[in-house]
Parts: C-alpha cells; sequence; structure tokens
C-alpha cells in the first residue's frame, strides 16, 4: 500500500472515531449530494410560477409554495447549489491565494515580509462586508464576481495562518536537513513546509464556507445578489413580506442555511481535533487495565527507619490515559533521615518526576496516587486508606518544599521575584507584615548569594543561574526541614550548572536539611547525596549508599548506566549499549521490568517480577541474579574498575 | 585516508540585531551580534573535531556555517582544497552532496508526512539520482547500515511510531545515503536517553571506522566529545580558545576556561570532592563582548592584562594552542596559577569545596 494511502486510511478512521466530525460530514455530504442531484430530483422547476399561491406544506410541496406559487423545497435545493458553488470556490479560492501570499512572506522574510505583512493586516482591517458591497455595486451582481469578492475579502486570515505556520516551520529540523541535503528554497515550500502547514488551513477553509454563504446571503438580502439565481438570501428577502401569512417562504431558507454554517463550522472543529497533532492523545500499545491488584508483593527489601524524617512505603502514582493506566510510580518505599540526602536517578519516563510530584502532592489531573502512604517527621502526610487523616498542608513547604526543574517556567514573567516571593511567604505567615516579608527575602538573598538590589528585578532581567537561585530562596522560604529538588540544574550551562549545585550542597550543610535530588544525571547526584535509589519503570531496582553503587552495583541496569556514559579521565572504553528503549509500564507485567534489555537475563527474568532483597548494609537489589556475580558481569564493565 | 579535508581561516557571522526600519532605509549600521568571530580550524580527513561550548558559544552557528547554512560574513571555508564559502546555486547543491548534518532534535529531524524510506532515500531524489526502485534500495542499505533492522519493519513507518533513539537513526541514515565526506552532528545525542545514547555513539564511531567520513561533533558534554574525537576545539563567546589533541586540553588545558569545563564535570566513581571555583554567577552574552579576554570578567585568575589586551594563541605543544595570556602558566598548574600582577577582584577566590 502507498504511504499517501495508508496516511489517507488513517485519516478516515480518526474521521470514523469522532461522532460530531462524523455526523458534519455526513450532512456536508448530504447537502451536496442532494443539490448536486437537484435536475434529476423530478423537482418542480424553481423559477416556474404556479397557480397555487401561498400554499402551506403539503405532501405535494412539502414546503408549501410562495407568494408566486413555486415550490419552496425545489428552491430550497437549487439554493443551496448556490450557496456550495459560493461556499466552496471562494474558500477554496481565498485559501490558495493565502497559502502563495502567506508562504512568502512567512519563508523569505526581511523587508518583503514586512510589507506584505502589512498589507495583510490593512485588509483584514477594511470591514469584509462593505468591500463586497462595493464589488457587487461597482462590478454588477453574478454569483462568480460575488464568490470572487467574498475571496478577496477573506484571503488575508488564510494568508495570516500560512505565514505563521511557514514561520515556524521553517527552522524545523527537517527543513534545514532537507536545504542541507541540496534542496532548493522551492523545494523545501512545496514539499516539507506547505503540507505540514495546511492542516489549519483546512479547518479555517470550512468556517469561511460558513462566511461566505452568510455574506452571500447578506448580499441578495439587500437585492445586491445575482437576480438570476435562487439563492437562500433571495428567498428570505422576498419571503419576509409575507411572514404572517406564509411564513414557511423564508423559514425554511433559513433553517437550511442554518443547519449548513453549523455543519461547516463542526466539520472545522472535528478536523481541527483530528489534524492538529497536539490535540491528539498518544497512543500506547497495551491491555486495558481494570483494577489494581493489591497483592502484588512490596517492591523494597530495606524499610524506612522509625526516627526517619521522611518515609515513603508501597507508593504508587498513576496516570490515566485513554482508558488504561501508566504506572508511573509503582510501589516505591524509602525513607530519608534527618539531615540525609538521597538521589533518585533515571532516565526519562522512569517516574523519579512523578514521584517528587506525589511527594508534594501537586498531581496533574489525570495522575492518581492509588497505594501508599507518607509520614513526614513522624506524621502521616498521605494515606490511601484514610485520606482525610492526612494532614499534608500542615507541611507543605514549611515542612517540605521543592526547588522546581525550569526557573523561567515557575516563576511569573510580570510579576517581580520579590513580590513572588512575598506571596509565598505571606500565604503561610499570613500575620506576618509585609516589612517581615521583605526582611526575610532580603535575609535569604545574602544566603543564596544574589544582591539584595535584585529582589525588584523581573524574571527575565535575571540571568539562568541568579532565576535558579531565587528558586532556591523560594524553597527555602519557610525554613523546610526537607528539599525535593527536580532537576535542579538541567536547563543551565555546565558552568553555572556546578555553581548551583555547589550553593545546594552548602546550605544542605549549613541549613542541616535533608535533600531529595532528582536527577538523570548519576555524576550529579553522586557528588551530592549519601545514597542513591535507581529507578526504572516506575519502580527502585537499586538503592544503596553512593560508593556502594558505584563500586559495587548490584542489579544490570545500575551496571549499564555506568557503564554507557563516556568518561573524562582514564583510558576510553567501548561504551555499553542497551537494546531498545526504556519500558514503559503500561497494562499487565510479567517478570522483570528491565528483563528485555538485560544482558544478564534468563528464564525466570521474563516469567517472574524480582522482589527487593538485601544485598549488603543499607544496600538492595531488585534482581533474581542480584547475588550471583558472575551473572550479574554479563553486564558489563565497572567503572570503579577502569581508575 | 590522511590530509585535510576541511580549512576555515577567520571565518565570522554576524546577525544584524534588530534596528530600525528608517536606520536602514538611511543606510545606517544596526547593531550586530557577532555569533562566531574570526575562527580558524582543520579538520583531517576521517577524523572528528569536537567542537565544545555553552549555549550562545557559537558552536551551532558555525556548524552552520561550515554547511553552508548560514553565508559567512568573512572568512574562508575551503573542502577538500576549494573555496566553497561563496558557493551558489547549483555548485551549492553540489557541495552539499560531501557535507550532511545530524541535528539535535530527533523528533523534528525527519518530516512528520513522510515514511522514514522515503525521507531517508529523499537526498537522492533531490540530486536525481537513481530510479524510485533503486533509491528504495539504497535506502535499506542505509538504514540496514544504522542498524534499524529488521529494515521493513521500518522502511514504511511514520516518525511518529519510532522512537528518539530510532529517529535519530533514521537522521543518520538520511546523512550517510549521499555518501558525504563530512557529517555536522550538532549534539546528536543530548536528547536521548542515557540508555540510548551510547548506542547513538557507538554506531557513529563505527560508520566512522568503516567509512571514513570525518566529523564535525558539536556538544556542550566534554566528556562526550572527548569519547566522540581525537581533537577538541573549546569555544567561548563567538571565539576559539584552545585547541588540541583531546587528551592534551583536557588534561592538560591552557585556557582557565576548559580548566573550568573539566573541573565543572562531576567524576562519579573517584567519590573525592572535587574542589569547586566560585565564579561570578554572569552567563556569557553575545551582545556585549568584554574588552580584552572576552571571559575575564568570569575568570578567577584575571588580571588587569586581561580586561585590556586580547590575548594572543600561545602554542603550547605540536597543535595545541590556547588564547590566554598565562596559557603556559595555566597548563603547569591549572586553576591554582598564580600569574604576575594583582587579581582584577580579590573578592571571589577559590571558596571551600
Amino acid at each position: 500500500m502507498s504511504p499517501g494511502l495508508v496516511q489517507m486510511m488513517r485519516l478516515w478512521r480518526d474521521v470514523l472515531r469522532g461522532p460530531v466530525t462524523f455526523i458534519s460530514l455526513l450532512i456536508v455530504l448530504f447537502i451536496a449530494g442532494i443539490a448536486l442531484a437537484a435536475p434529476y430530483l423530478g423537482l418542480p422547476p424553481p423559477e416556474v410560477l404556479g397557480d397555487e399561491l401561498y400554499a402551506p406544506p403539503s405532501a405535494e410541496h412539502w414546503m408549501g409554495t410562495d407568494n408566486n406559487g413555486r415550490d419552496v423545497l425545489s428552491r430550497v435545493i437549487w439554493g443551496a447549489r448556490l450557496a456550495l458553488f459560493v461556499a466552496v470556490g471562494s474558500a477554496v479560492l481565498a485559501t490558495l491565494i493565502g497559502i502563495v501570499l502567506g508562504s512568502v512572506a512567512g519563508y523569505f522574510g526581511g523587508w518583503l515580509d514586512a510589507i506584505m505583512s502589512r498589507t495583510f493586516d490593512v485588509f483584514l482591517v477594511i470591514p469584509a462586508f462593505f468591500l463586497v458591497l462595493l464589488i457587487a455595486a461597482l462590478f454588477g451582481s453574478s454569483i462568480t464576481l460575488i464568490m470572487i469578492a467574498i475571496a478577496i475579502t477573506t484571503w488575508p486570515r488564510s494568508a495570516r495562518i500560512m505565514r505563521s505556520q511557514v514561520l515556524s516551520l521553517k527552522n524545523r529540523t527537517y527543513v534545514q536537513a532537507s536545504l542541507s541535503a541540496g534542496a532548493s528554497h522551492s523545494q523545501v515550500l512545496m514539499q516539507h513546509i506547505i503540507p505540514n502547514g495546511l492542516p489549519p488551513l483546512v479547518t479555517d477553509a470550512t468556517l469561511l464556507m460558513g462566511l461566505a454563504v452568510l455574506t452571500e446571503a447578506g448580499l441578495s438580502f439587500l437585492g445586491l445578489g445575482d437576480q438570476n439565481t435562487v439563492s437562500w438570501g433571495r428567498m428570505i428577502f422576498e419571503g419576509q413580506r409575507h411572514l404572517r401569512l406564509a411564513p414557511w417562504i423564508s423559514i425554511f431558507p433559513g433553517i437550511a442555511m442554518l443547519i449548513m454554517i453549523a455543519a461547516f463550522n463542526l466539520l472545522g472543529d472535528g478536523l481541527n481535533q483530528i489534524l492538529n497533532p497536539q490535540l491528539r492523545p498518544r497512543k500506547r500499545a497495551g491491555r486495558i487495565v481494570t483494577g489494581f491488584a493489591d497483592d502484588v508483593p512490596l517492591v523494597a527489601a530495606l524499610e524506612p527507619a522509625e526516627d526517619d524524617l521522611l518515609a515513603v512505603r508501597n507508593l504508587r502514582m498513576y496516570y490515566q490515559l485513554e482508558g488504561e493506566w501508566l504506572k508511573a510510580v509503582d510501589g516505591v518505599t524509602f525513607g530519608v533521615p534527618r539531615g540525609g540526602s538521597l538521589g533518585i536517578v533515571g532516565e526519562s519516563g522512569c517516574g523519579k518526576s512523578s514521584l517528587g510530584a506525589a511527594l508534594m502532592q501537586v498531581l496533574p489531573t489525570n495522575a492518581r496516587v492509588v497505594a501508599g502512604e507518607v509520614r513526614f517527621d513522624g506524621r502521616t502526610v498521605l494515606d490511601v486508606t484514610s485520606p482525610a487523616a492526612a494532614a499534608f498542608q500542615s507541611v507543605r513547604w514549611t515542612g517540605m518544599s521543592m526547588i522546581f526543574q525550569s526557573a523561567m517556567n515557575a516563576l511569573n514573567p510580570v510579576l517581580t521575584v520579590e513580590r513572588q516571593l512575598r506571596e509565598a511567604y505571606l500565604l503561610h505567615s499570613p500575620d506576618a507584615g509585609a516589612a517581615a516579608a521583605r526582611a526575610r527575602i532580603g535575609e535569604l538573598f545574602d544566603t543564596v548569594g544574589i544582591p539584595r538590589q535584585r529582589m525588584s528585578a523581573y524574571p527575565h532581567e535575571l540571568s539562568g543561574g541568579m532565576r535558579q537561585r531565587v528558586m532556591i530562596a523560594l524553597a527555602l522560604l519557610h525554613n523546610p526541614a526537607l528539599i525535593i529538588a527536580d532537576e535542579p540544574t538541567t536547563a543551565l550551562d555546565v558552568l553555572i550548572q556546578d555553581q548551583i549545585l555547589a550553593e545546594i550542597d552548602r546550605l544542605k550543610e549549613q541549613l542541616n536539611l535533608s535533600m531529595i535530588l532528582i536527577s538523570h544525571d548519576l555524576g550529579t547526584v553522586a557528588e551530592s547525596c549519601e545514597r542513591v535509589a535507581v529507578m526504572y519503570a516506575g519502580e527502585i531496582v537499586e538503592l544503596a549508599p553512593t560508593e556502594e553503587i558505584f563500586s559495587n552495583p548490584r542489579h544490570p541496569y545500575t551496571r549499564s548506566l555506568i557503564a554507557t556514559l563516556p568518561n573524562l579521565f582514564g583510558p576510553r572504553r567501548e561504551l555499553v549499549a542497551l537494546p531498545g528503549e526504556p519500558f514503559v509500564p503500561v497494562g499487565e507485567m510479567v517478570g522483570c521490568r528491565f528483563a528485555p534489555r538485560c544482558p544478564s537475563a534468563a528464564d525466570i527474568c521474563r516469567s517472574a517480577a524480582p522482589a527487593s532483597r538485601i544485598v549488603g548494609p543499607g544496600h538492595q537489589s531488585a534482581c533474581h541474579f542480584a547475588d550471583d556475580a558472575e551473572r550479574l558481569s554479563a553486564t558489563r564493565p565497572l567503572i570503579g574498575a577502569a581508575s | 585516508m590522511s590530509g585535510e579535508l576541511v580549512r576555515v581561516d577567520n571565518l565570522s557571522k554576524e546577525f544584524p540585531l534588530r534596528s530600525s526600519l528608517l536606520g536602514t532605509l538611511l543606510g545606517r549600521p544596526g547593531a550586530t551580534l557577532k555569533a562566531v568571530d574570526d575562527i580558524s580550524f582543520s579538520i583531517d580527513a576521517g577524523q572528528c573535531l569536537g567542537l565544545v561550548g555553552e549555549s550562545g558559544s557559537g558552536k551551532t552557528t558555525t556548524g552552520k556555517l561550515l554547511m553552508r547554512l548560514e553565508d559567512p560574513t568573512r572568512g574562508a571555508i575551503r573542502f577538500a582544497g576549494d573555496d566553497v564559502s561563496a558557493l551558489a546555486g547549483t555548485a551549492l547543491r553540489t557541495f552539499r552532496r560531501n557535507v550532511q548534518m545530524i541535528f539535535q532534535n530527533p523528533f523534528e529531524s525527519l518530516d512528520p508526512r513522510l515514511t522514514i524510506g522515503t525521507s531517508v532515500a529523499r537526498p537522492l531524489a533531490l540530486h536525481g539520482i537513481g530510479t524510485g526502485e533503486e533509491r528504495r534500495r539504497r535506502a535499506e542499505t542505509a538504514l540496514d547500515q544504522v542498524d534499524l533492522k529488521p529494515v521493513r519493519n521500518f522502511i514504511d513507518r511514520y516518525p511518529r511510531d519510532l522512537s528518539g533513539g530510532q529517529l535519530q537513526r533514521g537522521s543518520i541514515a538520511r546523512a550517510l545515503i549521499l555518501s558525504p565526506k563530512l557529517i555536522v552532528a550538532d549534539e546528536p545525542v543530548s536528547m536521548l536517553d542515557v540508555s540510548v545514547r551510547s548506542g547513538v555513539m557507538n554506531l557513529m564511531l563505527k560508520l566512522q571506522a568503516e567509512l571514513g567520513v570525518s566529523y564535525l561533533y558539536i556538544t556542550h558534554d566534554l566528556a562526550v566529545a572527548r569519547h566522540m574525537s581525537s581533537r577538541i576545539a573549546v569555544m567561548y563567546l563567538g571565539r576559539i580558545v584552545e585547541e588540541g589533541p583531546v587528551d592534551d586540553v583536557v588534561g592538560r588545558g591552557g585556557h582557565p576556561y576548559t580548566r573550568l569545563l573539566v573541573a565543572a564535570v562531576p567524576e562519579p566513581h573517584t567519590g573525592a570532592p572535587r574542589a569547586r571555583v566560585k565564579l561570578r554567577d554572569e552567563a556569557a552574552d553575545t551582545k556585549a563582548i568584554p574588552s580584552g579576554c572576552r571571559f575575564h570578567p568570569r575568570c578567577p585568575l584575571a588580571r588587569a592584562k586581561c580586561r585590556d589586551v586580547e590575548p594572543p594563541p600561545v602554542r603550547l605543544a605540536s597543535g595545541h594552542w590556547a588564547a590566554c595570556h598565562f596559557a603556559g602558566e595555566v597548563q603547569g598548574r591549572g586553576l591554582g596559577a598564580a600569574p604576575q600582577g594583582a587579581p582584577l577582584r580579590p573578592a571571589d577566590q577559590a571558596m571551600p569545596a
């Protein structure tokens, strides 16, 4: 099957899936079918005068007759022909003009774009209807002219949409790639940019169609329509004089117009849903899960200690995705001692950030904590079995707080940083005055190393490193005992990254903070944390003191993570490459989640999920072969051995 | 395979900053952003040059200049002996058969409307090479080379069906299909998952060994650059500040910036805390390039001379140079060097680790 055909079939399948789109498409096709078939339906000719004037709807005249005895049904159907012609004709014409001018303006840019976009804008502010009126009045009112007039007033819309599409598409990597492969500008425009930019124009074209029908009807209503054709507008115009006597003369064309425009608009909406990939949920393979098995063994062997500041037991946080559950955090147990630090390491999608969100109880709307218990400072702050008993609000930000990944997204761009910090301060200390807030913020700026005079700066006026320091100040605002830092330096440049990590380390010591550092980078975590938990597909697969993780890793995934990293010093090693991609924990799972990629896997790994076991002091691993050094060594090198 | 494939001399690229329309009409020169400022380097056939720098250093622009996706403002690019810096039209298209690019974002690298096979074969079509059937066969070969196997499972799939690692392999296949002599790879693994990265890096090294292709490998990650390259050039604010054989630059760098970059890499297995140097937090800004040595406002070793005089490249060993007034001293003693004269800012000295 050709790729084009496959794509068509996919599109069609999507159309069938959305009932509104499907129904509106049916209506449009139905109207079009009847309109095209009008000459063959055996209707009385629409313009032939009859003897029965003002006849109400009857078996003979389904929609009655008008003041000249003409059959209203026949006239509505013939009117549909005209409406369709105007709608499709003007929409296609306007869209074509828009595509050409919009892509030229957007692609070539510079002064050409400046002049062209101004022109679009000027055209847009001219009231369309008056321009059409002018054209119709000046050049007469043949239906083709009306169609062109409508197109001339509506194309700037398409042009503007196309221009903005091209502006974003021309910087896409595949366009750059095509250019570097030797494509000319026109080839790139025709092959990559315009086809990918079309979807919103198609959507908009359906809206234009509705607009065109209305405009034509308006013109006819004013008597400026084509006098030689049957038009809904003219019917309404003529019928209004007989509204008391024979309302059907104007009501039926009115209803027809309403249905058609509604169908166009709904179709546009539906097409937008289908064609806009951002509105389309990504589909995943896997079976639907209806209930949660409570009898799944806990994955942890090491229980949190009694006096741990934070104790997490069997935490499960799932995302609902189209009838199935993504088990982002799937039975996680660990403890963080007072003043202690834990690094959580894993790749994207392993659940590390979801874990952070679950601990701070900032859940996305489609996420649910389905099991687990979290205790903080001896108090239960999260308990799925009795949510009411949990007292998270009393520790939020005052007991535990968070440093977010992207300072630019976490800070409000239109407020000064002082204002934002003040609001956060007063939220939890409502009785403190503005002066106390200011004093506290100044103190914190000293602590995190920002000059006090930068308090009144807006986020964009600060460098990336400064913004991240503001985020740290925000987290410290209420003297929390625990800070969760979710990739606090990922967006920053190498040198600044190092500075921020140093700052966090220093504050941790100075303020005796407990810390959870979430990162994809084993090196970062290793340096700042006493213990490391390695996550894979929602589970903690290994948890150990940092030194142990590197010198004596007991899970093949940990071993591979270490061996996939190139080293800066020492002899260059060949990097271990794992087959496949990280496992997505969806549906029912059998066996070890890492087994499909694991160089050490055996039959048992594919049939039974390994339970965590203790393999050393404070060291647990969820691998069937955690004690089998020989089998583990199938997953190659140890970085420790190299240095 | 030996000899110089690419030679870049005094290459610069300036982008006009937003200027007023009136100013343009009156021919008033607007402000410019010097993305790349007078750089020179060369790449030997079959070799990989790692171009390392932070965001805003100009490393990506350098790659695009080499690809001729951007036109140089000044300077020469010689490819296999021919000056290609002013090529246009057909000559430019012919040149582009020899150089290809791999981009950072695998999810945007392939046209979402086209199957992988079509995208991979597209460069052949653009150059009018072969019939449709021959092109498909060559696409199959290329997909096989990048280990997207079995090929029939991938060739008719759409980008949205593939993972990041698979897409990046597809991009590499497309880059290979014209048998280029040079591939410019702009952070090709930085958006991939850690466990997928190494596979793509290994693949690139394998292709280099098998096909003798040269790379310009652009990255912010010194360890990755070291793994992929034989030589490294370190860029800062549009300039190359140090260049040399990989292990010389990493182990015996003569520029404080290089030293800081090396020091900023956590070394997980040593366990020993690194000595961290406190820097002023200001990130580099291409719009306001500092006087003298452009690194002096952040440099812990800066002296008055650094603010006033731009340092010339100092030769440290065969094929290894650094643009620092105190390169020799830095090479010997690293960031512990104590050049003559008073420090520019006594305030920021080494902080406790």
